[in-house]
């Protein structure tokens, strides 16, 4: 009796062990699917040559760092680090510009009980499901009507205006403080500025951090619109001034590449704890 | 700390749902009052608009003597707990404490020193670094005690405040509040669904239902003299039984013709007119008391269930007039090994009587309608040939040309013992039975001439004695006259002539006055109303335009209408014409 017990307990372990060495292949070969063009990139920025077709098999066949060195010396003809530096503006101005309407709107519409508030809450879902590049032309034609096209301060204000729409993760984390803690507030004797400062925010500090990051993502890597508004080469960002390589400068525009994720990816590890607390908080509760 | 005054309160969300009807209440200077009720009363919607964080519909809100229906809660200067305490989570237990003493801009050493004090009293000083999360459910209630206390407030407010947290934790609570009451000698207003909370620590309860304050007095008043079976029913543990009963000759009938003496205390406490009439019998639990077979009012031959719950027993035994069980409560000493059959008599002096619309007949009745002679003389009307009311047609709400008997109707809290004018209305009773309610006494008397029956309610310090002939004088301004069917032909109110007469009809749970005269229709778009007269078949409602223009209608009787109602206008034109 015992033996069979053994045997049978035995028999459970085997099955554990393949199921587990089963599902971690599939993951295996699913993370080298989606790891494999960053290699490629990653060892392609390192190619001696530069160019496309100096590639034996996937990979270059000599390596050096000449990619990342002409990416900050050789400026004449394609300026990084102008590119970087337009890029790194953008970023910093939207996230802050964005997350304060995007938190301001989510919680006026979570707070507030004021007669257009579902209409207004609708409206935002409707037009949120509309693509944004359908608005382009209408966009490219408003910014030459106000003449900020080629300007990086009208590529803020389009971020910025636009980021509002998607503030509905936003809403659901503040749907979740519960509304007898305002009530006590209130009681207490603060006034709705207070109440924002001293409760709301605080107690958002997840979501904040989630709206910040998405903000300041969201640009660095954009192409679509950068293209549209901006036409002189001193204004472009990294993403458009890499699509305007030659075709022998691929190891260059791997560089760049390269070069572009990393404030992100060191942004993401830092704050990855918050992020994760801020989508799941907005996404379940909400 | 202050006074609280609701006068004509009312709630209505989205101009349907009727939370809050017609909630008139006075709260004295340091009172401990309860609002209890089952859930979806109004009670705690009541408490939320004395605190600000509900619009009021209509009516009035005072706390001290400043009006404050349009100002916000934190100009109300008032303390509240709620139920899930509402803490801040990020703060700390001392910035908790100090946060409502920050928004009023107090000094840092100011607040660390009542923070302190208030910590001390509450016995929390060894938390004050603690956040919420790290405190348990007592600890959390006491901080949120401590926010109210830190401000030394008008009133306190609590909303269910023990509702989460264990039965050993509450009663512990319980008295702690009791005491922190008698201590800070507040306004405390207290929202529970929990009878026994109310019963052991208010001054006075309210006790409400569907919106409705059915009773306002002390504990023990209420559970003495419960005005119907609602209030009756719901204070008391285990519940007051009820039966099934018919009046005759001063005796109860159960259905199986077992019948009830009342005892002659019942008697002159009683309304009239309840002779043959079905009525229903309430007898607390603890008004049975086990007897011999040769005294008894109920022989039982089995007993359905004993519990015994060490200080009393319980048993559940079948008896006439109920389909359920009957509850019974005996001191446990008695009833040791108890087996049927028993003979149970009944207190008769704690008995309680309702009607069949479930209302007492032994409650104190708010009109008295006293026998008259009327008649009309040009526009005066001469009451049993002595006194005069003048202008009668200015005032009347009824187009009456000839009138010769019919009633005086007088409110019970309206009687003087004083003659204070020449031309007040007077009357002899002689006492039968006394009442005590929360500040008054209440007397229940007969008219010494023809034997109707009276009620008057005095000061706690005016006693009299059962036998004693009292006389009661009322002014005749304060007086309305009826007709032979108790009709209101007239009240000395304001009401604007001519009376209009309209049909109101209901759509989609507003209510409207179709009316095909556009000047109408033009001048008042919604009417408030601000008075209600019941004229048996037909109601006078003295409504408010939007132009704060007052005027009379008259409409067919509707039980859906309420002070502080808003009926709309709508303009239909006439097709027929």
């Amino acid at each position: 009796m015992r033996r069979t017990f053994n045997n049978l307990s035995t028999n459970k372990q085997v099955k554990k062990v393949l199921s587990a060495v089963f599902i971690y292949c599939i993951l295996i070969i699913v993370s080298a699917i989606f790891f494999f063009p960053c290699l490629w990139l990653i060892l392609s920025s390192f190619s001696k040559t530069g160019s496309l077709y100096d590639i034996e098999g996937f990979f270059p066949k000599e390596f050096s760092f000449d990619s990342f060195i002409k990416l900050f010396t050789d400026t004449s003809q394609y300026n990084y680090p102008m590119w970087l530096l337009n890029t790194l503006i953008i970023a910093i101005f939207n996230c802050i510009f964005s997350t304060l309407l995007v938190i301001g709107t989510a919680y006026t519409i979570s707070y507030f009980q004021f007669k257009s508030r579902k209409g207004l809450m609708k409206g935002a879902l409707i037009l949120s499901m509309f693509p944004s590049f359908m608005g382009m032309t209408v966009i490219y034609i408003l910014m030459t009507q106000f003449n900020i096209v080629n300007n990086i301060w009208g590529l803020i204000l389009i971020y910025s205006c636009t980021a509002p729409l998607g503030y509905l993760v936003q809403k659901g984390f503040f749907d979740t403080i519960p509304q007898s803690i305002y009530e006590a507030a209130k009681i207490d004797g603060a006034t709705n500025a207070r109440i924002f400062s001293t409760i709301t925010l605080p107690l958002a500090k997840p979501i904040i951090v989630y709206t910040a990051l998405t903000s300041f993502a969201w640009p660095w890597s954009d192409f679509i619109l950068p293209k549209l508004l901006l036409i002189d080469k001193n204004n472009w960002t990294v993403a458009v001034g890499l699509m305007q390589l030659q075709q022998n400068e691929f190891s260059r525009f791997a560089a760049g590449s390269v070069f572009i994720a990393i404030p992100i990816v060191v942004l993401y590890f830092f704050l990855v704890k918050y992020m994760v607390n801020g989508m799941t908080a907005g996404a379940v509760k909400g | 700390m202050a006074n609280v005054k609701l006068i004509d309160v009312c709630k209505v969300y989205n101009g349907k749902v009727r939370a809050v009807s017609d909630f008139n209440l006075d709260i004295k200077d340091g009172e401990f009052i309860i609002f209890v009720g089952p859930s979806g009363c109004g009670k705690s919607t009541t408490l939320r608009m004395i605190a600000g964080l509900e619009e009021i519909t209509s009516g009035k809100i005072y706390i001290g003597d400043k009006l404050v229906n349009n100002i916000e809660p934190r100009d109300r200067d008032i303390a509240m707990v709620f139920q899930n305490y509402a803490l801040y989570p990020h703060m700390s237990v001392f910035d908790n404490l100090g946060y409502s003493l920050k928004c009023h801009h107090e000094k840092k050493e100011i607040i660390k020193e009542k923070v302190e004090n208030v910590a001390k009293l509450l016995n929390i000083s060894e938390l004050l670094q603690r956040k919420p999360k790290e405190l348990s459910g007592g600890q959390r209630q006491r901080v949120a005690l401590g926010r109210c206390l830190i401000r030394n407030p008008k009133a306190f407010l609590f909303d269910e405040p023990l509702s989460n947290l264990d039965a050993k934790l509450r009663v512990q609570m319980r008295s702690e509040i009791s005491k922190l009451h008698k201590q800070v000698k507040g306004t405390f207003i207290y929202v529970t669904h929990d009878q026994i909370e109310a019963m052991t620590m208010g001054d006075r309860i309210v006790v409400m239902k569907d919106g409705f304050v059915q009773q306002i007095d002390t504990p023990t008043n209420l559970y003495e003299h419960p005005i119907n079976v609602f209030v009756a029913t719901f204070l008391g543990s285990p519940q007051m039984n009820i039966f099934k009963v018919k009046l005759e000759n001063n005796s109860l009938i159960f259905d199986d013709k077992t019948s009830l003496n009342l005892s002659q205390k019942i008697i002159n406490k009683m309304i009239d007119g309840y002779n043959d009439k079905p009525l229903l019998l309430g007898i607390r639990p603890n008004d049975f008391d086990l007897s011999d077979s040769k005294d008894y009012d109920f022989k039982v031959d089995k007993i359905d269930l004993i519990e015994k719950l060490g200080n009393e027993t319980l048993l559940y035994v079948d008896l006439p007039g109920r389909e359920e069980s009957t509850i019974i409560s005996l001191k446990m000493n008695i009833v040791d090994d108890l087996k049927g059959p028993i003979y149970l008599k009944v207190n008769k002096d704690r008995i309680h009587l309702f009607n069949e619309n479930n209302e007492s007949i032994l409650k104190i009745n708010e009109y008295n309608f006293i026998n008259a002679n009327l008649k009309l003389n040009n526009d005066n009307l001469i009451i049993d040939e002595k006194y005069q009311i003048d202008n009668f047609s200015k005032k009347s709400i009824s187009d009456i040309t000839n009138i010769n008997s019919g009633y005086i109707r007088v409110d019970s809290n309206l009687f003087t013992l004083k003659k204070e004018n020449d031309n007040d209305y007077q009357i002899e009773v002689k006492i039968i039975a006394k009442d005590i309610r929360s500040n008054s006494n209440v007397y229940f008397a007969n008219k010494v001439k023809d034997n109707i029956r009276i009620t008057f309610i005095t000061n706690k310090d005016i006693n009299y004695e059962v036998n004693s002939k009292v006389k009661l004088f009322v002014s005749l301004n304060n007086v309305s006259v009826c007709d032979e069917n108790k009709n209101i032909l007239m009240v000395n109110d304001d009401i604007l002539k001519p009376i209009i007469d309209v049909n109101i009809k209901q759509f989609s749970k507003e209510y409207y006055i179709i009316t095909n005269e556009k000047p109408f229709a033009k001048r008042n778009k919604y009417l408030l109303i601000e008075k209600i007269y019941d004229l048996n078949n037909k109601m006078i409602l003295i409504c408010k335009n939007q132009n704060q223009e007052n005027l009379t209608l008259r409409i067919d009787k509707n039980d859906d209408f309420f002070n502080g109602m808003l009926i709309y206008t709508k303009y239909k034109k006439d097709k027929t014409k």
